[in-house]
């Protein structure tokens, strides 16, 4: 029990403007160390628990403990968003200022760290996510993936425990994407950094250790990649999609070639099928 | 032929250290009634490609024809090249800007001149194909959802009535479900005989629904053909950071495993059948 | 194409002029344009262009972009010139027609005015060209700073600028981006009289504002993701320090100063 990094109890948050709750209850433990998916369609509340996570917005009801931290006063936000960074969807509107290194620093200036160390920390963070050689490029030269590693970057010279990337891939092509989630993996691996990742790539999903499903503000399935997708229909009904491969395994199980149901990608498929041929 | 272009080329600020080359001697074909898929990433040059097929560019080195008009000729006249291409950019909903729904996919045909009467109708015509519901014809578009505002903005240019409509990315940022409906929606359009160009960066989703593809990368057109020619080539592809369908992955892996399933399969029921031939009602022994 | 735009027109250098402290060549150049205030003849103004033109010689920047600032003003240099030549009728007349009459005291009035303003161009043209925005920016927040004590938003008004000029590339893509997509649905930004000009520039404008506002809410959010809390307790990681050069640009200007005082005595034309 001790292990949550995050921890929400009966969390629910009503916007000002909203007739109904953008979170409903909500309980959910998130341990250390742990590589989380958040999938659910526009509109699920994905992105309202992101921001109660990093403490940009307060719950209305219930309560959450980020690093044994909960949430009451500015400066107790201030302290949240230290242990828990965020990288958001779009890269052009999180980046503050003209030089690389110096967007890398903005953190870590607001912190109020002496100049040496903050330094050090920039140069630390370039060199993990690869952009050292950019440090004095503007932001404006980059593609959409590199300016998506400057925010991740800005977010680990803040030695945060968790980062929450709220569907950070989304404007970004394969090549982008597939970077920015190797890069995740690698901090998580790594550094032992705690990853919430909110995506609509059913990919990236099955790459995680833990999906949860979100839908109507709820958590409507809590399991492991595979087992999340192998309720095939109960995950198309709430407006997701499952692998290629099992969309496969279904259509063949359905005439009578008995594969697993349950086969994540090319591979396992592969090796499914070569053994049912020797049976045979 | 509807579109015909002939070794185009692209300089950015030619005579300046910015010089870059976007396209280099392209050559294509869409033919009448296809349903064409053009895959690259950012910067292979597909953005520039689709602005010299509606005439925002004019061709410099090279020629651009669509339906019999030069478009690389000064003379030709703007209006006929608009009324014949659609083009929807990346995001079209950030183009939105009027009070209503209704005046806003109004513009483009206002623009084309046409009577109020005429306008009105193509309005309700284009709302219609796009499956907004005509109650929200007096909203303001920037209430809606971000699937809705996409539905308007591409309402916006069929309502132009377009011969061939130029699609980069429809199905960008939208969730899964929002994805298969947009493309479901634009298979729609094709079918009522729309010639439909569609960029994408997923070789799932042209799979599906091109019947040629069109692969850019650095300017150049690497590969072309049906898309199972396409798919043949997934090493070259994989080397360029692009993809090829899941099912064509597996049928190539079971290939190598000593399987008897035929060339250029990439479609889930034809791979489909291709295995239940190989196992036969397989695992029942 | 629109972004490729140069924002400002730093001119990227090693010279002596460009290694400055910004706080030294903003204060610098203030004191260039009271030096110019402080000449009294053309005599001061001699010095003062001999030391504006090789203090650019020495940067390596081409000359004729340091001209190039007076293309805007240029019109107003002509007013100014026109203006002082008719009102001052001072010294010996030497043309009259009609009720107007060129004097001596006017030629000699409009003349020193004229150089005046272009001094004052080329002097602060100096400045935004060997210096880029964003030290710009640096150096008068620093300066400004002590007004903070009363209440002066120093660090906010920087911040601005900062934010803005890293946002003037992305809206002017945006700005290209949206002025294509209506330009497809058969806008039309270039003819017209400038009142239809006007009205087709909405379909632009509005879209342009809508995503404008859109970045600034999530730069906002971004901003106190990352534990922004205004100026106070803000440290900075490059910070700024004077030098010896500072020092020897420094006795640089006093000099002129003292040079342009002694020349106003000496020579007082």
């Amino acid at each position: 029990m001790s292990n949550a990094i995050i921890e929400a109890r009966d969390v629910s948050f009503r916007y000002e403007s909203g007739l109904s709750d953008a979170v409903s209850h909500l309980t959910l433990r998130i341990e250390a160390g742990e590589f989380v998916a958040i999938l659910g369609r526009n509109g699920c509340g994905k992105s309202t628990l992101a921001k109660l996570m990093n403490a940009l917005l307060l719950p209305t009801g219930g309560e959450i403990s980020v690093n044994g931290l909960q949430a009451k006063t500015e400066d107790d936000c201030y302290e949240v968003r230290k242990s828990c960074g965020m990288v958001f969807q779009n890269p052009d509107n999180q980046i503050v200022t003209t030089i690389v290194e110096e967007d890398c620093a903005f953190g870590l200036e607001n912190m109020g760290m002496e100049p040496a160390l903050i330094r050090k920390r920039v140069d630390e963070a370039l060199a993990a996510v690869g952009m050292s050689e950019y440090a004095h490029a503007s932001p404006a030269m980059l593609s959409g993936g590199q300016k998506q590693r400057v925010a991740v970057a800005g977010v680990l010279a803040m030695r945060p425990k968790i980062i929450v990337f709220d569907e950070s891939t989304a404007m970004l092509d394969p090549v982008g994407r597939r970077d920015v989630f190797a890069l995740a993996r690698q901090l998580n691996r790594e550094e032992g950094i705690t990853i919430v990742w909110i995506t609509h790539f059913m990919e990236e999903a099955a790459q995680a250790d833990r999906v949860v499903v979100m839908d109507g503000g709820r958590i409507a399935i809590e399991d492991s990649p595979r087992h999340v997708f192998s309720r095939m229909d109960r995950v198309l009904s709430l407006g997701l999609d499952v692998p290629e491969m099992m969309k496969l395994a279904a259509r063949l199980r359905a005439s009578g070639v008995r594969v697993p149901k349950d086969i994540m990608n090319v591979e396992e498929m592969a090796v499914a099928l070569c053994q049912l041929r020797s049976k045979n | 032929m509807s579109i015909e272009i002939k070794k185009l080329s692209h300089v950015y600020m030619p005579g300046t250290p910015f010089e870059a080359r976007a396209l280099n001697e392209v050559s294509l074909n869409v033919a009448d009634g296809a349903f064409v898929g053009i895959i690259g990433h950012t910067g292979s040059g597909k953005s520039t490609l689709i602005s010299y097929f509606n005439g925002l560019e004019r061709a410099r080195t090279g020629v651009v024809f669509v339906n019999g008009m030069d478009l690389g000729d000064k003379e030709t006249d703007l209006i006929a090249i608009r009324r014949t291409v659609g083009l929807v950019f990346q995001y079209p909903e950030y183009q939105l800007f009027e009070e209503t729904v209704a005046k806003d996919i109004a513009f483009g045909p206002t623009n084309l001149g046409l009577d109020a009467e005429e306008v009105e109708r193509r309005v309700v015509h284009a709302m219609n194909q796009v499956g907004l519901d005509a109650s929200r014809a007096k909203k303001s578009p920037f209430d809606l959802s971000g699937g809705q505002k996409r539905r308007v903005a591409i309402a916006g240019v069929l309502a132009m009535e377009p011969q061939i409509l130029v699609l980069d990315e429809p199905a960008a940022g939208l969730d899964p479900a929002g994805r298969q409906e947009m493309l479901e929606l634009i298979e729609d359009i094709h079918r009522s005989g729309v010639t439909i160009v569609m960029v994408s960066h997923s070789m799932d989703d042209v799979g599906k629904y091109c019947d040629r593809l069109f692969v850019l990368s650095h300017g150049d057109i690497a590969y072309q053909g049906t898309p199972a020619e396409v798919f043949a080539h997934g090493d070259a592809l994989h080397a360029i950071g692009l993809d090829v369908p899941e099912c064509a992955k597996l049928a190539a892996r079971l290939r190598q495993e000593g399987f008897d399933i035929p060339e250029g399969l990439y479609r889930m029921e034809d791979v489909a059948g291709a295995i239940i031939d190989n196992i036969g009602k397989g695992g029942k022994a | 194409m629109i972004k490729n735009v140069t924002i400002g027109q730093y001119f990227p250098g090693e010279s002596f002029v460009h290694r400055l402290d910004p706080r030294t060549k903003l204060l610098a150049t203030i004191a260039l344009i009271a030096v110019v205030f402080v000449s009294n003849g053309f005599a001061g103004f001699a010095v003062i262009a001999a030391f504006v033109l090789l203090t650019a010689l020495s940067t390596g920047v081409h000359l004729k972009f340091l001209f190039k600032g007076l293309k805007p003003i240029f019109f107003i240099i002509i007013f100014t010139f026109i203006l002082n030549l008719f009102f001052q009728n001072t010294g010996e007349v030497l043309v009259q027609f009609w009720v107007l009459k060129i004097t001596t005291g006017g030629l000699r009035m409009a003349s020193f005015m004229a150089v005046r303003l272009i001094l004052l161009v080329i002097s602060s043209q100096l400045l935004t060209l060997t210096t880029s925005p964003i030290s710009l920016t640096d150096g008068l927040e620093s300066l400004m700073r002590p007004l903070s004590k009363i209440g002066f938003p120093a660090h906010e008004i920087a911040m601005m600028m900062s934010i803005a000029l890293r946002f003037i590339p992305t809206l002017m893509d945006e700005a290209d981006k949206i002025m294509k997509a209506q330009k497809a649905r058969g806008a039309n930004f270039e003819t017209g009289n400038i009142l239809q000009r006007a009205k087709a520039m909405i379909p632009l404008l509005v879209p342009l504002f809508v995503g404008a506002f859109r970045r600034a809410e999530e730069l906002a959010l971004a901003m106190d993701a990352r534990c922004y809390r205004g100026g106070a307790g803000r440290t900075r990681m490059n910070q700024l320090k004077y030098t010896r050069l500072d020092l020897l640009a420094a006795l640089a200007v006093v000099a002129l100063f003292v040079a342009v005082i002694v020349v106003n005595r000496v020579c007082p034309f």
